[in-house]
């Protein structure tokens, strides 16, 4: 599902983001990727969803590698995947409904379907009566689910969220992880990207851990 | 992308970023009246060298002896070629007699003397047809008049060879002048467009850089954007030509009140339907160009990378 085989990333001042990175994730798996700031995992995750390329090595996201995606393939590879970003990115000029809708609309859906489908994922995320409210009508809890709905609603087979609580408070960061779960009991890969060390060791998942760019327990 | 997602768009960026909408218009408003009244100036130098142009004639001198059927024959040869508002003869007794009568009456005497020979030839006076563009009159002198010359009964040919030539230099000069101006009013106002129109857009990178995330295609990103574009550009032409109207109207009534000694600018008519259409193209254009411009350089695939 995500396999990472001596990748590098080495930027253009020479700074090496990541360094002989190697692991992988199997399908369903619920994986913490854990480290301090800097340590390369928002690099990472870029890798994962296909904003930037390694510098060398090979990176595998549900069987395609990332670094032959050609501009055209791009798009079509993005709508496999989720990711969820701590800043929320919502479009505060448009409802909920409209923000959740997009995947669906890029990809051309009829709008019955986008409808049904947004009413249900919004239920899942427990936000079906915020349908038409603004962005910034909500609590931060609620843009994040939000965008966890606008993750979800293209049956991605990967969400990847890159510290998806780091402006929450403790009770709503549980209540998104705790919605994280759902999704992955439902059979979504999910891998979550947190420095938040003591909700890790609350929950029992597999973590990999980084640091200065090297992945030192997987 | 369908129509109603595209008007959706449209709408929205008028209706969150209208200051910097109104900016562009203003914008590209300026640049399209600038180009306008350039235009006009420009008619009004055509119309005032087409107005000077309008005097210009040759006088054909015909060799001493030529037989009345030639001249005949002449004659109809040059109206038949129908580049001649004006065709006419005058006999070496004629020419002479005007030319003695300018000198002083005591000078007619001369014609009494049946050993004078007048040095006066006769002469054919042309004048060109209206008919005949502007640009192409001092050619069609020059090309009629070599033509003549080669004839066996013309002596010669004179139709102010050095002022005539002199003013096609001027007017080739004038044209090119001109030309080069607007040219370079297009060139700057195409940059400033852009421009105008980029900060626009770059207020948007958000958006670009969401739908990037979501596996929009590039076509799906621009398109609302190029479209918002040419709004811009329409609505600009649209002023632009309201505007253009409004101060050719003042200045035509104030050219008549001072300049009205100067026919073509105190005529000057306005601008022509072909010239309107120009004007809408060139701003659908500018539009159009500075969205993609801009557009293309944000929606790289890689926005949400940076």
């Amino acid at each position: 599902m995500i396999e990472f085989n001596h990748a590098y990333k080495i930027f253009r001042n020479g700074h090496q983001g990541l360094k002989n990175v190697t692991f992988s994730i199997d399908k369903g798996e619920f994986v913490f990727l854990s480290g301090p700031s800097g340590a390369g995992k928002t690099t990472l995750f870029r890798l994962i969803s296909a904003f930037d390329k390694p510098t060398s090595g090979e990176v595998h996201i549900l069987g395609t590698d990332v670094s032959s995606l050609t501009a055209q393939q791009m798009p079509q590879f993005r709508r496999r995947i989720g990711v969820i970003y701590q800043d929320f990115r919502l479009l505060n000029d448009r409802t909920v409904c409209e923000n959740v809708a997009i995947p669906l609309v890029v990809r051309g859906d009829r709008a019955n379907y986008i409808e049904k489908r947004v009413r249900e994922v919004l239920d899942q995320v427990g936000l079906s009566f915020k349908i038409n409210s603004f962005p910034e009508e909500l609590s931060g809890g609620e843009q994040q689910r939000v965008a966890i709905a606008r993750a979800l609603i293209h049956h991605p087979g990967v969400l990847i969220a890159d510290e998806p609580t780091g402006n929450l408070d403790q009770e709503l960061s549980v209540e998104i992880f705790n919605l994280l779960e759902t999704v992955n009991a439902q059979g979504t890969t999910v891998f979550v990207a947190t420095h938040d060390a003591e909700l890790i060791r609350r929950k029992s998942f597999r973590v990999i851990r980084i640091h200065d760019g090297q992945v030192v327990d997987r | 992308m369908n129509g109603s997602l595209v008007r959706q768009h449209v709408l929205r960026a008028w209706k969150k970023h209208w200051p910097l909408q109104m900016a562009s218009v203003t914008v590209m408003t300026l640049v399209l009246v600038i180009m306008n009244l350039l235009f006009l100036a420009f008619t009004a130098f055509n119309r005032t060298v087409e107005h000077w142009g309008r005097g210009l004639e040759m006088i054909v001198y015909l060799k001493e002896n030529v037989p009345s059927s030639t001249v005949e024959k002449f004659h109809r040869e040059i109206e038949s070629s129908g580049q001649f508002d004006e065709i006419h003869f005058t006999t070496k007794g004629d020419a002479t007699k005007k030319f003695l009568q300018a000198l002083g009456p005591e000078s007619l005497e001369l014609l009494k003397d049946p050993g004078w020979n007048s040095p006066i030839p006769a002469s054919l006076e042309l004048r060109l047809s209206a008919s005949i563009p502007s640009q192409r009159r001092v050619f069609a002198l020059q090309e009629w008049s070599a033509r003549f010359r080669g004839l066996e009964y013309v002596d010669d040919v004179f139709y102010g060879q050095g002022w005539v030539e002199n003013f096609s230099r001027f007017l080739a000069s004038a044209r090119g002048l001109v030309a080069m101006i607007w040219t370079l009013s297009l060139s700057v106002g195409l940059l400033i467009v852009s421009n105008c129109i980029r900060l626009s857009f770059l207020q948007r990178k958000e958006e670009i850089e969401i739908l990037e995330l979501v596996g929009a295609t590039p076509a799906f990103i621009r398109t609302p954007f190029l479209v918002e574009g040419i709004v811009l550009g329409i609505l600009s032409s649209l002023l632009s030509l309201l505007l253009s109207y409004s101060i050719h109207a003042v200045l035509i009534n104030w050219m008549r009140s001072e300049w009205s000694f100067w026919f073509a600018f105190s005529e000057l008519p306005p601008l022509q339907p072909w010239y309107i259409l120009t004007n809408i193209l060139a701003g659908v254009g500018f539009g159009a160009l500075g969205a993609w411009n801009c557009v293309r350089r944000l929606n790289t695939g890689w926005s949400a990378a940076g």
